[in-house]
């Protein structure tokens, strides 16, 4: 594994959008984080600290697109276009989250035309961030070097001091990336100050007891069903937690008329706590309580019997949901329930 | 890759089958270069299902009641219960529609074995096509059909075609309902009692039985009951089959909708041996309190109510 040397990222940044329109996490005007593009020549400073509300999953698994067109004879396949583009500033839980993602649609045609043009650069964290628990499931604070293509660290330093960093090559496609920019070789050595660093930003997690013991009590089956109904009464179905999550996949399909009696269908991101989720046209519901669908939530989430499949839990510890639902039934909100219940 | 966009399939007959269900039989739109996968005969199995596309309003999977034969026909039993089958009852012989398939797991070979089929209402269209298999494998089943009232005897070709092929029992709960112009010839006209599953499973196993394998589809109520009947009558969980029925929009694995615990039935099912349903429908349980608690004057735990 290459790696070099670098001065300030956003030399790097400047370099990759040469090739590529380059999306880096950048505040609004509210001061939330989104993916935006930056311009060739933008000197604004890379905020490490800076982290999207919304994870990247929608820009491979479009929250709504169009997945095929009927004429009245033909069906015809509308697959995405994606010009090269690079994802610059990934943090370990969003990348974990796209190296699951990346498996569970590794057959989808759609996904697969915009992830196969993309470059992903993953950022160390170097302290944990309100409301992660990436350590405690497996997805951070640090890169795992499988899942990205370049992977940059900070050098040693004091606090708030100028520093420079260090790029691991992770993947062909991330050597390839960076050839011509020209950057030295790193000191051997580097990868202790990485485990180190590691460490240190390991030790600044608070406690996740109630995670483990949540996530015990879930595969247990030792919350009540009473209690997950109790739980549901906080439950407004308003899916944020799923529109938020890295991780989460479901989606429905409507066919939407066009012009000249062409019929188009889009696939819209879909939520399992929606009542009519599993809803037949009978009018049978397997998932009529609402307590079973919060209960599946997390199920899906937590289970061994999942991750046995999925190769891993399917919560990256990023904490978003805790975040945004309104109803305080977030993931460490419900833990502490359920450690409770 | 997988592909979501369905191939054009033509809609080439419908008839009436039942109280508000259609027999439809469509085919390839093109077969100039081969069969699309979702009428290739060489690729369907009984048990499995296909999506069906009714542009406009959407798509949903439906079970093949008969696979596709060498032209590349297949049928499907379909109630018109929602706005896709309601559009798809307004449709005209000789439109195009669209399929995607075959999906999901078949039965499996039960070549040589005495098998039973237990079908309730709509359920005989997931094992229609497994009975016509099976006689032609020479190992025609005993089927035992049940249905609510006379209008919901559906197949009724089917039946009168199995009437000479194997032992098929009929029952109908409402039997007051029975005007005599069903068009099958029944063992001696008479049909059993509906309500009564539980005597008529024994009265068929003592006739025909043993059998080595039960497979049966209907509401999930009544498939439930026809496989703790038939353990209870000495039949062992894992020679029982079932087939699930749940949303779907993808049938690939993907949307998610068709889940049960870590299973999507789109591609784990839809037939699924009971015990191992069993397994997956008690993790989708969380727990309920013991239904009797603990006697501490004697110590000894009293028998848990089954949940």
């Amino acid at each position: 594994m290459y790696v070099y040397e670098l001065e300030r990222l956003e030399h790097l940044r400047n370099w990759l959008t040469l090739k590529n329109e380059v999306l880096r996490p950048i505040a609004d005007e509210s001061g939330n984080g989104h993916w935006g593009v930056v311009k060739h020549g933008d000197v604004v400073p890379f905020d490490m600290d800076l982290r999207p509300d919304m994870s990247p999953k929608g820009l491979f698994f479009a929250e709504r697109e169009t997945v095929m067109k009927f004429d009245g004879t033909l069906f015809r396949e509308t697959l995405p276009e994606q010009k090269p583009q690079v994802l610059f500033g990934l943090k370990a839980c969003d990348l974990t989250a796209i190296a699951y993602q990346d498996n569970h649609f590794k057959d989808d045609p759609y996904y697969q035309a915009r992830r196969k043009n993309t470059l992903l650069i993953g950022i160390d964290c170097q302290e944990a961030c309100e409301n992660g628990f990436c350590a405690s499931v497996d997805a951070g604070p640090h890169v795992d070097t499988d899942i990205a293509d370049l992977v940059v660290t900070p050098m040693p330093h004091m606090a708030d001091d100028e520093h420079g960093w260090w790029v691991i090559c992770a993947s062909p496609e991330g050597q390839a990336a960076i050839a011509g920019l020209g950057l030295a070789p790193a000191d051997p050595g580097w990868e202790n100050w990485r485990d180190m660093a590691r460490r240190h930003a390991e030790a600044t997690f608070p406690k996740d007891t109630h995670i483990i013991n949540g996530i015990q009590r879930i595969n247990g089956r030792a919350v009540p069903d009473e209690a997950w109904e109790r739980f549901a009464h906080q439950c407004i179905s308003c899916s944020g937690c799923s529109m938020m999550c890295p991780t989460c996949s479901c989606y429905a399909t409507r066919d939407v008329p066009e012009a000249e009696g062409v019929i188009a269908r889009e696939r819209i991101w879909d939520s399992c706590l929606m009542v009519g989720f599993q809803k037949e046209a009978s009018g049978a519901n397997p998932a009529a309580e609402a307590g079973k669908r919060v209960y599946r939530y997390w199920y899906h989430k937590f289970s061994d019997d999942v991750a046995a499949r999925a190769g891993r839990y399917m919560c990256v510890g990023c904490g978003r949901c805790e975040a945004t639902c309104p109803g305080m039934i977030g993931v460490h909100s419900i833990m502490e329930k359920i450690a409770n219940a | 890759m997988l592909s979501l966009t369905p191939d054009a399939i033509r809609l080439v007959e419908f008839y009436e089958d039942g109280d508000d269900v259609g027999h439809f039989t469509f085919e390839p739109v093109d077969a100039t270069k081969g069969f699309p996968d979702v009428c290739n005969p060489e690729k369907v199995e009984p048990g499995q299902f296909f999506m069906l596309s009714i542009p406009g309003k959407g798509e949903a999977a439906f079970t093949y009641t008969h696979t596709p034969d060498e032209n590349g026909r297949f049928v499907a039993l379909i109630r018109n219960i929602g706005c896709l089958t309601r559009q798809l009852f307004k449709t005209e012989v000789g439109s195009i529609l669209g399929g995607r398939g075959p999906m999901g797991k078949g039965w499996p070979d039960f070549k040589g074995q005495n098998v039973l089929v237990v079908a309730g209402g709509l359920g005989l269209a997931p094992v229609a096509a497994e009975i016509y298999s099976l006689i032609e494998k020479e190992s025609a089943p005993t089927v035992y059909f049940a249905a609510r009232n006379e209008s919901m005897l559906v197949l009724r070709n089917e039946r009168d075609d199995w009437m000479d092929k194997c032992d098929l029992y009929q029952a109908v709960d409402d039997l007051d309902s029975l005007t005599g112009k069903s068009t099958v010839k029944t063992n001696g006209g008479q049909f059993m009692h509906g309500r009564k599953l539980a005597d008529n499973l024994a009265q068929i196993l003592e006739e025909k039985g043993p059998f080595d394998h039960v497979i049966t589809c209907g509401p999930e109520g009544m498939m439930e009951a026809v496989c703790k009947i038939m353990m209870g009558l000495g039949q062992s969980a894992d020679s029982l089959w079932l087939s699930l029925e749940r949303r779907m929009h993808c049938g690939v694995g993907l949307c998610g909708h068709c889940y049960v615990a870590e299973d999507l039935v789109c591609v784990d099912g839809p037939t699924y041996r009971w015990d191992q349903l069993g397994e997956l429908v008690v993790k989708e349980k969380a727990i309920k309190p013991p239904a009797e608690t603990v006697d501490m004057t004697t110590h000894t735990r009293r028998t848990r109510q089954s949940a």
